[in-house]
């Protein structure tokens, strides 16, 4: 008998859907592994002034900080996304999101503020020491935003204790737009999930269903928070080579084994508009054959347990 | 005057001067300061174990050199999450060989908190232990005997007297602001199993000491006693007798340890404090309240509210106040250094703690560690707290009411 247990972080909904012979036992792993979540949240939260982050990017613009060693597989992973996406991908936008008026309530600030803010973005501009394990800014106002990828990451290190307690059939997914899961439900091939691609239930024939079995999945698109510029809404993904908002994509998804490769590459690929060369061979992308119109929101809407 | 023109007056004037005078000494609440750098070690890596390390790495000139768990799991784990630390199995081997330490924080089960506080005193080191302190009367009082011939600093992980919001809540409670206390309430709601899970089967009952009836002090010990505190902390006193009763209500796993309780805790001036916790629900969480003739206040841990009667006098410094609606009620945000956001304009930009209560809790002991500074909560204090606990818990277990000796809180 599956039992289901979800918990608010990250600004979002996560569900776990675990299957086990133990229901109490199931509990009990269940909710470790939501505390996994919880304590990335608490870690990587760009909005709480507490938060490991936060810390972070008010000091290593003065000084090294030495990285524990979570911090550190998450930025070796921001790393290595960044320079295989020719950029696409950078943890440093959070700059550019504050001039945007992503981040409040005020809108976009000007031309002039925008511009200012997008010389403070760029990963090439951390000095990042593998050896020593510290994180410098080079750039004073630096500021980094894990909003793209920290969620895959929590949901690897929920799925890897999961598999350290011996579940075998899991299915876990944040905010329906990153899914992992383990192993496939009794008698099937893998968890089926179904993403939509239409503006509502009535473009269903668009939907794709993905089977996932010991695989991840995330989709990317720019709805969600939007603001209003210029008489254009405009999605809360920036290209952070531009320092614009993407509007050439109207969403992007990526299935592998990672979610926290899966989740910055759903980013990545949805700036890019294409699939690069330089992608890992693991990674599958997926890109919609036509333009969506804007009030398209793509998400994972379901799952089956059979 | 217009309305702006009144508000800025007060706050310039008036209002500033209410609140300064409410609220003296406070310090901002945004960030720990260390004066100098402090190595320390951590002693136990379970939950509380990684989220005190996850506050350390915040507080500037703090460097957690060492950790120990006898589960390898949690300390493989722990490891991840603390920058460059030499592990241990035990914490012997810790306190024999990392010599470079000077504080070590005990986040081990309540249960063996005797003997680790103990090692840990006898090989010179600061402790911070958490609490509740002990799972037994007796070894409270030991270890509140180890503390006192303790040439080194000690403190107890309670967190409301090191907590911003309750300081300054606790100078509206004996300035009047409240004025006659009719009645006090603590609930702890959080819907969890209380059970921990392990890799190697063999580990499981160990891990699951909380769910052991004789080791475990339920929950009005490991979740009761930390709020209890609050109210000896705001009044000075000690309940004199307990009454409690439990049941198990959601998790019907095998369990003898009761996943709903609630008891009443009796002071010799006739007041009364209704405890109840679940591990059935989560609704409005953990918080504490005083109810007073004039306004309640309302605490919880990184928010605090105060509730005005109708009839209660208006003070200068309302004014500007952040107010929260509840349903029909309007609650004033008591906000540490009120004065100092309002004169930058930022008063409803902040309405909670900018951290959990633990990194105070956590930063008060270390200042006391490196510059002498009084401990926030003495183990003295923590243990007449846990012996509270012990017996609340006794009560529910027993449903019989347990008188609270006076003599077994002033020898804690």
């Amino acid at each position: 008998m599956p039992i289901t247990l979800a918990t608010h972080a990250m600004g979002t909904r996560f569900e776990l859907v675990l299957a086990g012979d133990d229901p109490h036992r199931l509990n009990a792993v269940g909710e470790a592994a939501l505390c996994e979540i919880k304590d990335c949240h608490r870690r990587f939260n760009l909005f709480d002034p507490g938060s490991w982050l936060n810390t972070l990017n008010r000091r290593a613009g003065h000084e090294s900080v030495v990285l524990d060693g979570l911090t550190f597989e998450l930025l070796e992973v921001c790393r290595r996304v960044h320079r295989d996406s020719q950029g696409a991908f950078d943890v440093t936008v959070a700059p550019l999101m504050h001039a945007w008026g992503f981040h409040g309530p005020t809108g976009p600030e000007s031309f002039d503020a925008i511009h200012e803010a997008g010389s403070r973005v760029g990963m090439e501009h951390l000095k990042f020491d593998g050896d020593a394990k510290t994180l410098r800014f080079t750039r004073p106002g630096m500021e980094l935003d894990l909003g793209a990828i920290a969620k895959g990451f929590a949901i690897d290190l929920a799925i890897e204790l999961l598999r350290e307690h011996g579940i075998t059939c899991a299915l876990l997914h944040g905010g329906t737009s990153t899914a992992a899961a383990i192993g496939s439900p009794p008698g099937e091939d893998g968890w089926r999930v179904r993403v939509r691609t239409g503006a509502d239930d009535s473009a269903k024939d668009q939907d794709i269903t993905i089977t996932l079995k010991d695989a991840a999945l995330s989709v990317s698109a720019p709805p969600g928070r939007v603001i209003e510029s210029g008489g254009e809404t405009l999605g809360h993904i920036l290209d952070p080579r531009t320092a614009r908002p993407v509007t050439r994509g109207s969403f992007a998804a990526a299935v592998g084994a990672s979610a926290c490769l899966t989740d910055a590459w759903a980013t990545a690929l949805l700036v890019l508009g294409h699939t690069p060369d330089t992608m890992p061979q693991t990674l599958r992308a997926i890109l919609p054959a036509t333009q969506a119109p804007p009030s398209y929101k793509p998400a994972i809407t379901e799952h089956a347990l059979s | 005057m217009t309305e702006t023109d009144r508000r800025t007056f007060l706050l310039q004037t008036g209002g500033a001067l209410a609140a300064m005078a409410i609220a003296p000494g406070l310090a901002f609440a945004s960030e720990v300061t260390l004066q100098g750098e402090i190595s320390v070690a951590i002693i136990g890596m379970g939950r509380q174990g990684r989220a005190i390390a996850g506050e350390l790495q915040k507080i500037k000139g703090v460097k957690v050199a060492a950790i120990c768990d006898v589960d390898p799991g949690r300390l493989r784990s722990g490891a991840r999450r603390v920058a460059d630390v030499t592990t241990y199995e035990t914490h012997s081997q810790l306190l024999d060989q990392a010599k470079d330490v000077s504080a070590v924080f005990i986040a081990t089960p309540t249960h063996t908190h005797l003997a680790v506080f103990k090692d840990a005193l006898a090989a010179g080191k600061h402790v911070y232990c958490e609490a509740p302190l002990a799972s037994t009367v007796e070894d409270c009082r030991a270890i509140a005997s180890a503390a006192r011939g303790a040439p080194t600093i000690c403190a107890a992980g309670l967190l409301g007297r090191s907590n911003p919001v309750y300081q300054l809540a606790r100078t509206f409670f004996r300035s009047d602001s409240v004025r006659d206390l009719v009645a006090m309430r603590a609930q702890s709601n959080d819907k969890t199993t209380w059970r921990n899970p392990s890799s190697d089967p063999a580990r499981e009952k160990a891990l699951n000491w909380r769910l052991d009836p004789t080791l475990s002090t339920g929950l009005a010990g490991e979740l009761g006693t930390h709020q209890f505190d609050v109210f000896h902390y705001y009044r000075g006193t000690y309940p004199t007798s307990i009454q409690g009763h439990g049941s198990i209500r959601l998790h019907d796993d095998g369990r003898e340890v009761y996943d709903t309780v609630a008891a009443t805790l009796s002071f010799a001036d006739g007041s009364i404090l209704q405890y109840a916790a679940t591990l059935g629900n989560s609704h409005d969480g953990t918080h504490e309240v005083f109810f007073g003739s004039n306004a309640a206040i309302k605490l919880a841990w990184t928010h605090g509210w105060l509730f005005k009667e109708a009839d209660a006098p208006t003070q200068g410094w309302e004014v500007y106040a952040n107010r929260q609606q509840f349903h029909n009620e309007e609650g004033i945000t008591l906000i540490a250094d009120a004065t100092q956001l309002a004169s930058q304009g930022k008063l409803k930009s902040g309405v909670g703690l900018p951290n959990p209560p633990l990194y105070y809790g956590l930063g008060d002991f270390l200042k006391s560690v490196t510059e002498g500074t009084p401990v926030a909560t003495s183990i003295e204090e923590g243990a007449r707290a846990t012996i509270v606990g012990i017996l609340a818990d006794k009560a529910i277990r027993t449903g019989e009411t347990v008188t609270v000796d006076p003599a077994l809180l002033g020898g804690a």
